[in-house]
């Protein structure tokens, strides 16, 4: 199942995303910057599988679990799924 | 063994076709309040939010899938559809059997009461086997090798799970069904057509890695370790990385029910009811909403008994039937998939 080129990928649908991130971590929108923590605390493997779930529906890609879970931050999650997307787009070329 | 083919028609066939369904439960119930009670900083409510479920049923330690099957099979039969007379051939599906060997296909013959000019064999699949048991019941019939096929599905899973695994004692439960497919005179089909896969790939994502000949049971493989979120398991039990399972999922199921819709020439508004496995709410919601389908065309069945492996496409069928939700000439979609990996996608229709 290949990623869908019509899906927005730019500055909206990383807004949305971290929308939903904050709903995932139950805690304001703005809290949710860059440097925002995911530790044992909040990011639990319910909050993995919902972020799956999130993942799935705004970018229609699946990242490997193990990487999801070693995420430390926000930025690492951000830059894991644009590496994902990077290499959908670079395959479906 | 002679197939009692009965006068075929003009123009009609023999077609296999799904004559009745029953389901058993071991007595035992784990409800949300015992894990919350039995884990200290659980809530009960919170488990139910999470994962759908408000209780399971858990085998007694000496009750074993044999037991539960001949729950189901003595249902099956009370019903009066069948005999265990009439049945020429039993598939039995388990990844928990009563022995290595013989075959608990076999015990289960003598058990039921079934003729010895019964074939019987167990296969080896987990979530999707419901839907493979139903591949092999079509193909037996209509080849004419034989006409009245049981195919029964059992699972004590919660005997391969840690107790101290918490995330799995959760999701699973125990349960078995009871299907009789056979031979009819018909125009349509009415089991198929069939998407199979299989990707080995993911064998270690759902396995209980000993116990087996490729790693014997030694005092070590009994030693229990924590492991992630505080679960506790031992390589003798059962080990499942959910996040991937999810993964292999999202990407299997929506492409695999496309490649069904395609076989049969039909659209997803064509189809009346779906029945996924039941794995779990999150999951299954997720698939709903990515496939579009209407929440009153799609199955959840989870509630009471939890995720049974095999059994829980044919249990969520008796209830849906039970219940009107699936009505006789209906064209219902099962999907199956997990362990393995392995899925499988069909299409059915009901006796009217």
């Amino acid at each position: 199942m290949g990623h869908n080129k019509e899906q927005p990928t730019d500055y909206m649908s990383t807004k949305a995303f971290v929308a939903g991130l904050a709903g995932i971590l139950q805690v304001p929108p703005e809290t949710v910057t860059a440097d925002y923590k995911l530790d044992s605390g909040n990011w639990d493997s319910v909050a993995v599988l919902a972020t799956i779930a999130l993942i799935d529906e705004q970018y229609n890609i699946t990242v490997p679990a193990k990487d999801l879970v070693s995420c430390g931050s926000v930025k690492q999650l951000l830059d894991l799924i644009m590496a994902r997307l990077a290499a959908m787009l670079q395959s479906n070329d | 063994m002679e197939p009692r083919i009965r006068g075929v028609g003009k123009g009609a066939a023999l077609k296999a076709r799904i004559q009745v369904i029953a389901s058993y439960l071991p007595d035992n119930r784990l409800a949300n309040e015992d894990l919350a009670r039995e884990f200290g900083d659980w809530d009960a409510v919170k488990i139910y939010e999470k994962t759908g479920i408000k209780e399971r049923r858990i085998s007694d330690p000496d009750e074993c899938a044999s037991d539960l099957a001949v729950g189901a099979a003595r249902k099956l039969f009370a019903d009066g559809t069948c005999a265990p007379s009439d049945v020429d051939f039993l598939l039995f599906c388990t990844q928990s059997p009563d022995f290595f060997l013989p075959a608990t296909a076999c015990t289960l013959q003598h058990r039921l009461g079934l003729p010895t000019r019964c074939g019987a064999i167990d296969f080896n699949q987990g979530c999707s086997g419901f839907v493979y048991g139903l591949a092999l019941a079509k193909s037996l019939i209509e080849a004419g090798t034989a006409s009245n096929v049981l195919l029964l599905t059992a699972e004590t899973y919660s005997k391969h799970i840690n107790p101290r695994d918490r995330s799995a004692r959760t999701i699973f439960g125990d349960g078995a069904a009871a299907i009789l497919i056979a031979a009819v005179e018909s125009n349509e089909v009415l089991i198929g057509p069939f998407v199979l896969g299989t990707d080995g790939r993911g064998e270690k994502e759902l396995i209980v890695p000993a116990g087996g000949m490729r790693h014997r049971p030694t005092l070590e493989t009994r030693i229990e370790k924590e492991a992630e979120g505080s679960n506790w398991r031992s390589l003798d039990n059962l080990y499942m990385n959910g996040p991937e399972i999810f993964n292999f999922t999202l990407q299997t199921v929506p492409s695999a029910v496309q490649q069904l819709l395609q076989k049969c020439g039909k659209t997803m508004d064509q189809v009346d009811y779906f029945v996924f496995h039941q794995a779990n709410r999150f999951m299954l919601e997720r698939l709903r909403a990515k496939l579009k389908i209407p929440a009153d065309k799609f199955c959840l069945h989870m509630e009471s008994c939890g995720n049974t492996v095999s059994s829980t496409i044919p249990i969520a069928l008796e209830h849906a039937c039970a219940e009107g939700k699936i009505r006789p000439g209906q064209d219902v979609m099962l999907v199956g998939f997990g362990v393995g990996y392995s899925w499988a996608a069909c299409m059915v229709r009901f006796a009217a």
